[in-house]
Parts: C-alpha cells; structure tokens; sequence
C-alpha cells in the first residue's frame, strides 16, 4: 500500500493522485483501475487549484506526456 | 415420481419427473441457462448395460403441432422462454447504449444505465459456466473497452466545473498495484487511441507531404527517410562515417518553420545517440550552420533559436535551456522539444484523418 494525496471530484467519485508530470496531474480511482482521469494544477493566491482540460486536445497530449515519461 | 417413463438424467441414471422437468421450464430461465441436468431418452429396447447414451437437444425449428410429447413440450417452453430472454437483454443493451450516447460518461448516463433492471435469475444457484466476477474484472480490455475507457476518462477530464482546491494532507492508502494497472491502462489506450491510429493512418495526401516529411523525423522516419541518416556518410576507406551537417542544416530549413525546434529535437537525439561521435559537437555544428543560413522572414523559429550561435553551450544558454545551477542542458532541450513532437504527433494525426482541414487552416495562415 501506498500513501498518496486524494481528491474528490464534482462527480463525487474520490481519486487518489497517482502522477504529477508538468502541470499534468494523473488521477486513479482506487475502487477501480479502469477509472482514470487527468487535471492540470494551477496555482492561484498561494493555493494549488485542480483545473479542467480545455479540450479532447489538451487531453491527448496529456496522454502521450505519460506514456513519454513511463519510456524514460 | 408422478408416472413412469423413458426419460432419465444421464449424469445420475435416474428417472426424471417429467411435471418437474415442465414446471422448472414453466418458472423461466435467462440468456446462458442450459439444462441443469444431463437429459436422456431411452430408446425402445433399452439395455441399461450397453444401451448408449442419447442427450436431447433443443431444437432451433418450431415443434411439430399437436405434439403431445412431454419432453417436446418442455424443449418448446424451454427456447421460447430462451428467446424472450435474449430479446429482452438485447433491448436492455441498446437503451444503456442510448442512455450512454446521449450523454456519455456523465453521473446522469451512469444512473440511468444504472437504474435499468437486469434480467431477474431464477431463484435457483448460478449455473457453472458463467464466469466468476473476479476473473472479469481482470480481463484483458479490448478495444472496445478500451474506447469507453477513454471516452469516460475524456469526459471526467474535461467536464465543465469549478476549480477544486487541493489539500496535499488529505491522504488515502491505494494499493500500488491499482496504481500500476491505472497508469498501464492509461498508457494502453494513448497507445490505441493516439500513436498506432497515427502512424498506420497517414495518407498520402498532397496536401500533407510536407507536413509528413517533419512528422517522418518526429516518428524517427519511419515514413520519411530522416534527415540525419540521409546526410550520414561513408569515409572512403569504409571505417568511419560522417555527418555533412551542411546538409542537415540545410533539409532542416526546408521543413516547415513550425515544425523547426520538433525537428531539430529529433536531429540531435539521433547525432546523440551515435556513440562514435558523441564527443565531436556535430549537433553545434548544424546550430550554426542553421543559424547562418536561416532568413529571418521565411525562416522565423530558426533564426529565433539559432542566430549568432557558436555551438552547442551557446544555443543552450541563449535559448534558456539550463539546469538549476544555470549550466547549459541538454535535458531541459531536449523535454522542451519533446513536447513539440508531442504536438506535431497530434497535429499529424488530426489532419491524417481530415486532411481538407490542413488546407482550410492553410489559408488563415497555418497553425503556429
């Protein structure tokens, strides 16, 4: 078991934050595997706030910026 | 037993109460329910010793009418009901599938798929063949799942809301193999989803060339011969080789100028790579000569980055790619340029599938 920070999202599913690569952070749901989802961290009057992807885009290479850095 | 027959269970030998056997038909089954008992006719002229064995089967056609044969009759109940089941979990499957397109992925679409009711069992223990629900959940996904995955995932990533605030003590324990089989599932549908659908869809468009040609050097050539091993050559005694980085330099000037850094990224990991020339700064050499002969006005990212470059440390240092101690490196290069392959691998694969859009884009003056 490992310890990592969770977060509770608008849906009411509660993730845990499995990778921060960037800006890019990567939520895992620890009730079930198939269940990811990924929020860019903005920082904003000295608090870090969980932000929305802009697009299917900004999704995609969110994506490929983790499965680059799982190479190396 | 109600009355005596020729009907037994070939498992057990015994002779099967036929207002049982039609009964239990009578009660209903589900789609994938099969007769609980291995049943058998016996033959006229049954020998118990040496008689084989003859299993009835469920006819696919309609039973002949007026047939009074009870075994018959409970075959006939029995694919009827079998049918209505399987109608009724078809028209289940197509309204979670509605419900799911309509409105995908959201906590509405789950409710709703949700709240349709499943086929009912038979108040009767689960039959064999159906597969344990732990042995599902670790099923390999296939593409189809895969594509859910990643709408789900797309969705919740997406989804209009508030900015959550973070609070880094609030901490739960996961097991590490949940997060290992996350970030693998995650991994997997980037691949189906992003880099096998670009690479196997690229056309042949006109209208693409060159725009394949500086992704041929972001996929490491694989379309297109890439410009370092084109300008790679041969010492004329055969024992060395060299880079005509004139050459390079100039193929990279020809590429399209935003597509420059993603390019020259890829030059200097494949000149990098070469061990036999690692320690000569071939990769300054091409700066410089880049930098000589990029035009400021057709040639703008080039220019940008490589004008008035020495060598290596000096494109580094002007162009800010250094560590924390503010020494020249080729990591922070290197990241930096790896998120431009990032999106020219993405700006291939979206024109590959709708290449009239990188004309239209074209005449607003081309993505920058």
């Amino acid at each position: 078991m490992i310890e990592l920070e969770q977060i509770t999202l608008e849906n009411g599913v509660t993730y845990a934050v499995a990778k921060e690569i960037d800006n890019y952070v990567y939520l895992v749901n620890p009730q079930n595997e198939l269940d990811f989802c990924i929020r860019k961290n903005v920082a904003r009057d000295g608090n870090e706030y969980l932000e929305s992807l802009d697009n299917e885009e900004e999704f995609q290479r969110a994506l490929l910026i983790l499965k680059e850095s799982e190479k190396e | 037993m109600s009355e005596k027959n020729n009907y037994y269970d070939t498992k057990t030998g015994e002779p099967i109460d036929l207002e049982e056997l039609e009964a239990f038909f009578k009660r209903g089954v589900k789609p994938g329910d099969h007769f609980a008992t291995g049943l058998g006719i016996r033959p006229s002229g049954y020998d118990n010793q040496n008689a084989p064995e003859a299993t009835a089967k469920v006819p696919s056609q309609k039973p002949l009418p007026g047939n009074n044969d009870p075994i018959i009759r409970a075959v006939h109940l029995h694919s009827e009901a079998y049918r209505r089941a399987m109608a009724e979990a078809a028209r289940q499957q197509t309204m979670n599938e509605a419900a799911y397109r309509n409105n995908p992925g959201t906590v509405n679409a789950q409710r709703i798929s949700n709240a349709i009711p499943t086929q009912e069992a038979p108040s009767r223990p689960p039959v064999s063949h159906t597969q344990p629900a732990e042995t599902q959940k670790k099923k390999i996904p296939t593409n189809a799942s895969k594509e859910r995955c990643y709408q789900e995932a797309l969705n919740n990533s997406c989804a209009k809301s508030e900015p959550i605030k973070r609070n880094k003590n609030n901490r739960t324990k996961v097991a590490k193999t949940v997060v290992a089989l996350a970030i693998v599932m995650a991994m997997s549908i980037a691949s189906y989803k992003i880099v096998e659908k670009g690479v196997t869809n690229i056309t042949d468009d006109i209208h693409m060339s060159q725009v394949s040609e500086a992704s041929g050097q972001i996929i490491n050539g694989h379309k297109t011969p890439n410009i370092v091993s084109k300008n790679t050559y041969r010492t004329s005694d055969y024992q060395n080789f060299y880079f005509d980085n004139l050459g390079i330099a100039k193929d990279l000037l020809q590429l399209p100028d935003q597509t420059f850094l993603a390019a020259l990224t890829t030059v200097y990991i494949q000149m990098g790579n070469n061990a036999v020339n690692s320690y000569i700064d071939n990769f300054g050499r091409v700066i410089r000569e880049v930098g000589l002969l990029a035009d400021q006005e057709q040639n703008a990212f080039a220019y940008a980055y490589c004008h008035d470059t020495t060598d290596s440390n000096d494109f580094l240092i002007k162009n800010n790619f250094v560590n924390e101690n503010g020494e020249p490196s080729f990591k922070k290069f290197v990241e930096f340029g790896q998120k431009e392959i990032n999106r020219w691998y993405l700006y291939l694969e979206e024109y590959a599938s709708h290449p009239e859009l990188y004309e239209e884009e074209q005449s607003y003056g081309g993505r920058k």
